[in-house]
């Protein structure tokens, strides 16, 4: 596969489809609380807190396998340089917390499993669209790329190339800042607020 | 600690047993790269572009000779081919085929109208069923016509004698072909400049004599 088209679509696209993979484990709080055993978890010895903790850290996580999974597989299937790899393992660290904390940030505003997919959806494809994972992020007119950066994707897709191109950190150090801050926000926030929820009877 | 562990590794582990839904969300990032790359992708060859222009020359002179020689240059040989065509029908029916992307049809008397200074017009038949390539001629087409009225403007009675000379069915005279000759070098004379810039040159020298040579009673002292 070409390096090139590869380095400039590649994070792009697998930010946004880890934004989807990490909706479908975030949604599990929905679907435990529909399926009750969200309740049958609570009867347990177990806090609110403990629970929500462990939904968002296991999202966390599962993006990270996905994202080994992925560079494995490109780096033996078709010879793609990843860069180096503490810093790889750094910057997806910061997207996979912005990703979870946004996604847990989302479902605990929601009241219902519907809405919360409805605007997750429409979350990731505008996000998608401004941050240049479906078109070339120079070409949109000027204030659309204003826009456009100030989006998880367009953070996460900076980053990526930086590393993938060998780029001294100082380069894509404010994104990686950013990423950082914003992640570790919106997931104290996400958690904050949906522990809050079920305390307040959204358990069952 | 040890109940969010073990509620994180049930949940990972539940998600390894039915691994099929996030597997196939993950293979969807590298197939639409994948196939981008193999629609857009050069694999690190040149781009295979090759254009076919079907060309009407009712002018038959000057100007339409050398585009004519123009397609057996080496250059052009590899991306561009003319189709001389003996009608505007022939042409079309080569557009309708999708041989050519555009038809240039170069108008009767062309060369005779360009060296008296008289507007020509050039038409250009452009093939709907392509996007690209059509534009690709008809701004070619443009730079042409430019370059040939700038041309024309510098130098047109040069050209016409010269055009006049070779077109004489005997040898040229010693005499006409050398004024031409003269003539034309002091047209290059004039706009010299614009043909053969200064150049700016870069030197590496050794910084003891950059110095002896900013100062000359030094240079004279060492020497």
């Amino acid at each position: 596969m070409n390096q090139d088209i590869f380095l400039y679509m590649f994070p792009g696209t697998m930010l946004m489809w880890l934004f989807f993979i990490a909706q479908t484990s975030m949604d599990d709080i929905n679907q435990e609380r529909m399926r009750k055993t969200l309740m049958r978890m609570a009867s347990a010895p177990i806090t609110l807190s403990q629970i929500v903790i462990s939904k968002i850290a296991r999202s966390f996580l599962l993006c990270y396998i996905i994202e080994a999974m992925l560079v494995v597989f490109t780096t033996v299937a078709f010879g793609i340089h990843w860069g180096n790899l503490v810093m790889l393992i750094v910057v997806t660290g910061a997207c996979n917390l912005c990703i979870t904390g946004v996604l847990a940030v989302i479902h605990a505003l929601m009241k219902s499993k519907n809405a919360a997919d409805a605007i997750i959806i429409l979350f990731i494809m505008i996000s998608s669209f401004l941050g240049g994972a479906f078109f070339p992020y120079q070409e949109m007119p000027p204030f659309l790329r204003d826009i456009g950066y100030w989006t998880i994707i367009r953070w996460g897709i900076l980053c990526l190339q930086g590393v993938m191109e060998g780029d001294p950190v100082t380069k894509y150090a404010q994104e990686l800042a950013l990423l950082f801050s914003a992640g570790a926000v919106m997931t104290g926030l996400g958690f904050y607020l949906n522990t809050r929820r079920f305390e307040r009877g959204g358990i069952v | 600690m040890n109940v969010i562990f073990s509620m994180i590794a049930k949940d990972l582990w539940r998600d390894v047993k039915r691994p099929w839904g996030t597997l196939i969300m993950t293979c969807i990032p590298i197939v639409l790269v994948w196939l981008i790359s193999i629609a857009f992708g050069s694999q690190g060859d040149e781009p295979d572009i090759h254009i076919d222009v079907a060309v009407l020359d009712q002018d038959e002179g000057f100007f339409s000779d050398m585009m004519s020689s123009s397609d057996s240059s080496n250059e052009a040989r590899g991306h561009l081919s003319f189709h001389f065509v003996d009608s505007v029908d022939e042409g079309i029916l080569l557009l309708e085929k999708r041989k050519v992307s555009a038809m240039v049809v170069m108008p009767e008397n062309m060369t005779d109208d360009l060296l008296d200074g008289k507007d020509v017009i050039i038409p250009l038949y452009k093939n709907p069923a392509q996007q690209l390539l059509p534009k690709v001629i008809e701004q070619g087409t443009d730079i042409l016509a430019v370059g040939v009225s700038e041309v024309l403007t510098f130098a047109g009675p040069e050209i016409r004698q010269a055009i006049d000379l070779f077109d004489q069915d005997q040898m040229p005279s010693s005499w006409g072909t050398a004024m031409l000759v003269y003539r034309g070098m002091q047209k290059m004379e004039a706009v010299e400049t614009y043909f053969f810039p200064p150049l700016v040159q870069m030197d590496t020298v050794k910084a003891a004599d950059f110095i002896a040579s900013l100062t000359p009673a030094a240079a004279g002292g060492a020497g």
